[in-house]
């Protein structure tokens, strides 16, 4: 059942696709030259259609051999140029096939046509003469008929222009002559051989020329003469036809009639391919100068946005070059200041171990347990130094990465770990009312404020009543956190060393001087920076630094409940 | 040839170094006297006879002062600037005695105008010698000009 469904829609692609065929086959028909078979072309009438198929010779059909590129023989003897096209599409037409005849001239052609040896000519001016033994298709092709100057000529120039010129020559076209005679023009002088009279005027020796733009872009061409121009049109076109013995009254009107065939497209396309219009000089082209300014736009854009970029690249790399100079700078100091502060206990423990042996050497147990005191103290001190510096060489390796946490987060640790020293000394603390979101990473943070208290506490002075003040102030697009204290304050010629490594400026003080550093270390490595503010001794200290991403409003996870007036005392 | 008491003022903030240099001096100087300040600032207060310093004999002039280079706050450097620039005070010789063996300390030291540059050495013996000689070319031999035995056996 399902095998005939099959066979059946298989029939009708096969039918369907055999008759695609014979469609194709019946337009191609005509081509296939055998009139006959298919009978003549039905735009003819009866008589003409006989007329044509008994014939007993191919009908003689007779160019003019030099009249490019309306039509020419080429180096190999073949019929080219535009009426050739033409005669292609009639005979095709028609289907038939003419004999081409070449005789040496135009004349030569209307010297036969006078004595009908021919039956057709190709182009062929319509004039009363002619008429005497041509009939004339209606014209196929118009020509316009152009003043043609060298390029060093400006401006458009008509025909009365040219009795200005002392040398003007005309292409031998029928009636130009006479329409420059018409335009006061009468010096002029007749072409015999259009490619001799274009070189002339390309090489200065003659002035203007006038006739067929046809011809004279064709031999222009040939000639490689780009110092030309067309600076005009006469106002007058050469107008074309063909023309059949004029004993043969069928035979004009069949032509006329294939002629008719040929569609609007088919001509134009002719046209386009056989005259080409000397094309402007590129300068002289709009598109060029648009073209032009577009690239050299684009082309200054491109080198305006490279020597952005450069300019860029550039201030990038003087400022990591001072970036990198600075903290070669800082490692110089640092290890500076390490080698010696290492190196000072060890002076300490050397020297007092060789007062040791001397308290050996006495027996002297007093002075030798004064002498261990020294050299613990000392070993006790490095020992400090070294921890410290660890540390501080931790703070540079990202332990852990960073995350927002409110900063009541970071201030309920840090107070927690100074709990201890902050009861002591009864310092009042006050913590922020309003909200605030730290970038970081929230174990340093509480090291960074740790510290600070510690610092602050330290320094209290003989401040009554210590307080410190944790707050943030929103300044200039950042957010400034600020520890404040009300102790002992800072000399200003402290202010610039205050958070160098192992700056101690309270001998008394203990500590190794290193709290400030590793605060200072804490705040850059979250993309920050500090300073310190006091009004001088006695006159208390602010720290004041920002952190990279420091934001205000409560966070998501802790909302707001971190408005209040703490004392931890 | 009646002997002037000499003060030597010591600017040094490590205790310990301090008591290295005042044993030192006990046993080579014990006729001179050695004043101790911890910091830069004192040490400038002492010269200008200024704060706890200024009550009168409390300073006396020093003959010669042993400078430490890295003080808390006011550094060494500041206080050898001040003393030279100061034309009552840039005839007091000036000795470094640091730590720091660094060239740029040495080359900042002298172009300050100390007069001498001495490395503390981690070592006992050398710690002495260098304290012995430091004795005896600043206290005798510059302000007596003359050649005390001791200098002689220790010139060998």
């Amino acid at each position: 059942m399902r095998s005939v469904r099959l066979l059946r829609v298989l029939g009708i692609i096969f039918g369907f696709l055999f008759g695609l065929l014979l469609l194709a086959g019946v337009v191609r028909g005509p081509e296939g030259g055998t009139p006959a078979a298919w009978g003549a072309p039905d735009f003819l009438s009866p008589e003409e259609r006989a007329w044509l198929q008994t014939r007993p010779t191919p009908l003689r059909i007779v160019p003019d051999p030099h009249f490019p590129p309306l039509e020419f023989f080429d180096e190999r003897g073949n019929w080219r140029g535009i009426a050739p096209a033409y005669v292609a599409l009639i005979e095709k037409a028609l289907g038939v096939r003419f004999a081409i005849v070449r005789l040496e001239s135009f004349q030569a052609v209307l010297d036969h046509a006078r004595q009908r040896s021919i039956d057709i000519a190709t182009t062929v001016i319509d004039t009363p003469e002619r008429r005497q033994f041509f009939l004339f298709t209606s014209p196929y092709i118009r020509i316009p008929n152009v003043i043609v100057v060298r390029q060093d000529r400006e401006g458009t120039l008509s025909i009365a222009d040219l009795q200005s010129f002392p040398r003007v020559m005309y292409q031998g076209g029928y009636a130009i002559g006479d329409v420059l005679k018409e335009h006061g023009v009468t010096h002029a002088t007749p072409i015999t051989d259009p490619a001799a009279a274009l070189r002339d005027l390309a090489l200065g020796r003659v002035d203007a020329m006038v006739g067929n733009l046809a011809t004279i872009s064709h031999y222009a061409r040939q000639l490689n003469l780009a110092n030309l121009r067309v600076a005009g049109d006469c106002g007058f076109d050469d107008t074309l036809s063909f023309a059949s013995r004029s004993d043969e009254p069928l035979l004009s009107s069949i032509l006329e009639k294939a002629l008719g065939t040929i569609t609007f497209q088919e001509r134009d396309a002719i046209r386009d391919e056989w005259i080409k219009l000397a094309p402007p000089r590129f300068y002289q082209q709009r598109e060029f100068w648009l073209f032009l300014l577009g690239g050299v736009g684009v082309f200054a854009f491109v080198v305006a946005l490279l020597a952005g970029w450069s300019w860029t690249l550039r201030r990038q790399v003087a400022r990591r070059t001072a970036e990198l100079q600075q903290k070669n700078d800082e490692m110089t100091r640092f290890l500076y200041t390490v080698s010696h502060d290492l190196k000072s206990p060890l002076v300490t423990i050397k020297t007092f171990l060789g007062y040791l042996r001397k308290d050996l050497q006495r027996q002297d147990a007093q002075a030798l347990e004064q002498d261990l005191t020294f050299i613990t103290e000392a070993a006790n001190r490095m020992t400090l130094l070294l921890e410290e510096l660890l540390e501080l060489s931790r703070i540079g390796r990202h332990a852990a990465p960073f995350r927002e946490v409110p900063l009541q987060e970071v201030l309920d640790g840090a107070l927690a770990l100074v709990a201890g020293a902050l009861a002591e000394r009864r310092v009042e603390v006050i913590t922020p009312r309003e909200p605030v979101i730290l970038f970081g990473d929230p174990e340093r943070l509480v090291e960074l404020y740790q510290n600070l208290l510690d610092n602050a506490v330290k320094f209290m002075g003989n401040q009554p009543s210590p307080r410190i003040d944790l707050g943030w102030r929103a300044d200039a697009g950042k957010i400034w956190l600020f520890v404040r204290d009300n102790g002992g304050g800072i000399d200003p010629v402290f202010r610039e060393k205050i958070f160098d490594i192992f700056e101690k400026f309270h001998p008394e003080i203990e500590g190794v001087g290193m709290g400030l550093a590793i605060v200072k270390r804490i705040v850059e490595t979250h993309g920050g920076a500090i300073t310190v503010s006091s009004p001088g001794p006695g006159g208390g200290a602010t720290f004041s630094f920002f952190l990279a991403g420091t934001r205000g409003g409560p966070s998501p996870e802790s909302p707001s409940s971190a408005t209040n007036l703490r004392r931890s005392s | 040839m009646t002997k002037k008491t000499l003060t030597v003022l010591l600017v040094e903030d490590d205790p310990a170094h301090a008591e290295i240099v005042r044993r030192n001096f006990r046993d080579f100087s014990p006729e001179n006297r050695l004043e101790h300040v911890s910091d830069g600032v004192s040490a400038l207060n002492y010269i200008y006879r200024r704060g706890i310093f200024a009550e009168p004999g409390a300073a006396p002039r020093p003959d010669l002062v042993l400078l430490d280079l890295r003080l808390p706050g006011v550094d060494g450097l500041t206080v050898l600037r001040t003393m030279k620039e100061d034309p009552s005070l840039a005839p007091i010789p000036v000795v470094i005695l640091t730590t720091s063996a660094a060239e740029s300390d040495v080359v900042q030291a002298y172009g300050n105008q100390a007069n001498s540059y001495l490395v503390k050495p981690a070592d006992f013996d050398e710690f002495v010698s260098l304290m012995e000689t430091l004795e005896i070319y600043w206290l005798k031999r510059n302000f007596f000009l003359e050649v005390p035995e001791k200098y002689g056996s220790h010139a060998r």
